[in-house]
């Protein structure tokens, strides 16, 4: 009977294989994945001109582009720029949210949705033509300072944290959470504290995953306002290919690590600050 | 402990709902239940008592003393809401301890008070547990010990047993009861099942468009309605538009019956109330009130017969515990009553199947 089974099972696949939503989904994470696994290979690959694939296995790519101070100080903005982003998110993040979600006027409601959405609909190239006419007057002279960049993103990254909390705060009806609280003798700082934030970690932990990895792949608004001193890691990379195509390689796989690793960080921090917050009996 | 309405009045801002003359007395220890249709106001009432929302007209006293402008953290109630409300990132334990830790409790006692009132509702074994990993009805009594453990002045339920599944919300009833009762604590219920608030309370208070229609036992709620709309919220009836024909004889669709019409004017209409299980099976003595019709509907309730007899141009619903078909029933003098009609409306609308 077993052999029955097994026999049914395979039929089950390989009807499953021949359905064309099967192969749609195969054929696009190809075309997701194939890039990406080519960078790698290119990274690592010694020759690499006219060839289906590179020849020889090397890892002085990844020597020359640690050893190039352009790029190691990109790196570092990128990191510093993308850690400020996040806590700016959070602590900006939260309480916009909070502000959103209570709101009772249409009006508020309104202005939220704009807040919500233009940085999203707008493009990066337009906010950034903004801060350039913006902040290089003689009275506003910012250009090219680390913080306007960071509070550039921050801009551009906001729209994301908000809609993931506020769609969290309807999900866990937070409102009558928050009248449980006040019911049982919570002033509003203690409800904040106790209640809000603590109900709020996992969607802050997961806005921290986009803000992060939105923050360190920025180009546009970036390009047009960090200054020669803090350039972003993908602004310097972007010089990378008219060199050698190993080292734009390996340059790019950094960014895709750091990408990796900014997000998994900011999650795991969020959940864990927010977590913290939580008082115990 | 009491609570005291004093011809409270609120309309929604924008809108021309609300409610209007609520007069309403929840003495010491006493068990009221609210029931009326959805949208009839009873959970505006609630929310005026706990602050949620401020009366535009009257008075709301707590204990004697006026508490109509006072911010709910100061009311000392304990509420619990229809979906639980409690707190998914805390423990069991941490949750009924919340508000003894917002007064200062220390630790130790805190812990100590919040265990003995999960162990009250039967929970020891999960207090460690986050609120996610229990079921509703588990949830429901955390919510219960949550709400008593601070000794508040009152309990406010807001519909608790509505998300629970019919067999534990039958079991919670008891459950409720007892652990007020134990508490002696002035309860109001707000429920939209008149089976649950005859079953449950004191005194109960049938509400419908914002307004109180009647308060009383549930004996007297449901022996003598002061209207149709009353009669028909409350348990199964027989409403007929019927008109006088003189003191002692009203027509109704089902044929003339005899009762005792002293007080409406000849050739009014009245509307008239026999409960099913009023109805009584086979002939009567002397042909008085004496029917015989086809059974349309028989549904078999298990301790009880249900069936609708299609007689005249009317329909007479008897409820009976004799397991044998018949389609001869009488109707005692006593067991009818006469109800002015409600103002604009037909009992025939309000009839309830």
């Amino acid at each position: 009977m077993a052999g029955g089974g097994l026999a049914i099972d395979g039929g089950a696949r390989a009807s499953a294989l021949r359905s064309p939503a099967a192969w749609v989904t195969i054929l696009y994470a190809l075309y997701l994945i194939l890039p990406i696994a080519l960078l790698v290979v290119g990274s690592f690959g010694n020759v690499w001109s006219n060839t289906l694939l590179p020849a020889g296995f090397t890892g002085r790519w990844y020597v020359q582009v640690f050893n190039d101070p352009s790029f190691t100080r990109a790196f570092w903005t990128s990191l510093t720029v993308c850690v400020a982003t996040v806590a700016g998110c959070v602590i900006i993040g939260a309480p916009l949210a909070y502000a959103v979600f209570r709101a009772a006027s249409r009006g508020v409601k309104l202005a939220a949705r704009i807040v919500y959405l233009l940085p999203i609909a707008a493009p990066a190239v337009v906010i950034g033509f903004g801060y350039l006419l913006l902040f290089s007057r003689e009275a506003t002279p910012w250009l090219g300072a680390t913080w306007l960049l960071i509070a550039g993103h921050i801009v551009f990254c906001l729209p994301y944290m908000l809609q993931t909390v506020v769609s969290d705060m309807r999900l866990l009806n937070l409102a009558q959470l928050e009248q449980a609280a006040e019911s049982l003798g919570a002033s509003f700082p203690r409800r904040f504290v106790d209640i809000v934030l603590p109900s709020l970690r996992h969607s802050l932990a997961a806005g921290s995953i986009t803000v992060a990895a939105l923050s360190i792949g920025e180009f546009q608004l970036t390009n047009l306002i960090a200054g020669f001193a803090n350039r972003t890691y993908p602004i310097v990379l972007l010089q990378a290919f008219y060199g050698a195509t190993g080292f734009a390689c390996a340059a790019t796989v950094i960014l895709l690590a750091l990408a990796l690793a900014a997000s998994a960080t900011s999650a795991l921090t969020a959940k864990g600050a927010s977590g913290t917050v939580r008082t115990a009996a | 402990m009491s609570v005291v309405l004093e011809d409270v009045g609120f309309t929604y801002p924008g809108t021309p709902v609300g409610v209007e003359n609520i007069s309403l007395t929840i003495g010491a220890g006493e068990f009221v239940a609210v029931i009326g249709p959805s949208g009839c106001g009873k959970t505006t009432v609630l929310k005026l008592i706990a602050g949620f929302l401020t009366p535009d007209r009257g008075r709301i006293l707590l204990d004697g003393e006026d508490a109509t402008r006072l911010p709910t953290r100061r009311r000392e109630l304990g509420i619990v809401f229809q979906n639980y409300a409690l707190f998914p990132h805390m423990s069991v334990a941490d949750n009924v301890a919340y508000p003894l830790k917002l007064r200062g409790v220390p630790a130790a006692e805190r812990r100590a008070r919040a265990l003995a009132a999960v162990d009250m509702v039967g929970l020891s074994a999960f207090a460690g547990r986050r609120p996610p990993q229990l079921s509703g009805g588990q949830q429901q009594r955390v919510a219960l010990a949550r709400a008593l453990v601070f000794q508040p002045k009152a309990l406010l339920l807001d519909e608790p047993l509505s998300a629970l599944d019919a067999a534990r919300r039958v079991e919670m009833r008891d459950e409720i009861r007892r652990l007020q009762q134990a508490h002696g604590i002035a309860t109001l219920h707000i429920t939209h099942d008149q089976e649950e608030a005859l079953s449950m309370a004191d005194k109960v208070v049938v509400m419908a468009q914002g307004r109180i229609l009647q308060a009383g036992t549930p004996t007297e709620i449901y022996e003598r309605p002061a209207s149709p709309t009353v009669a028909a919220f409350v348990g199964q009836s027989n409403l007929w538009t019927g008109r006088v024909r003189d003191e002692r004889h009203v027509d109704t669709p089902i044929g003339p019956l005899r009762a005792d019409l002293a007080g409406f004017a000849p050739g009014s209409e009245v509307c008239v109330l026999v409960r099913p299980e009023r109805v009584a099976t086979g002939p009567s003595a002397d042909g008085t009130n004496q029917f015989s019709g086809s059974i349309v509907r028989d549904r078999f309730l298990g301790s009880l017969r249900r069936f609708d007899l299609s007689i005249g141009d009317g329909t007479v619903t008897v409820e009976t515990k004799e397991t044998s078909r018949t389609d001869t029933i009488h109707i005692a003098e006593t067991s009818i009553q006469i109800l002015p009609l409600d103002a604009g409306q037909h009992p025939s609308e309000t009839r309830k199947q």
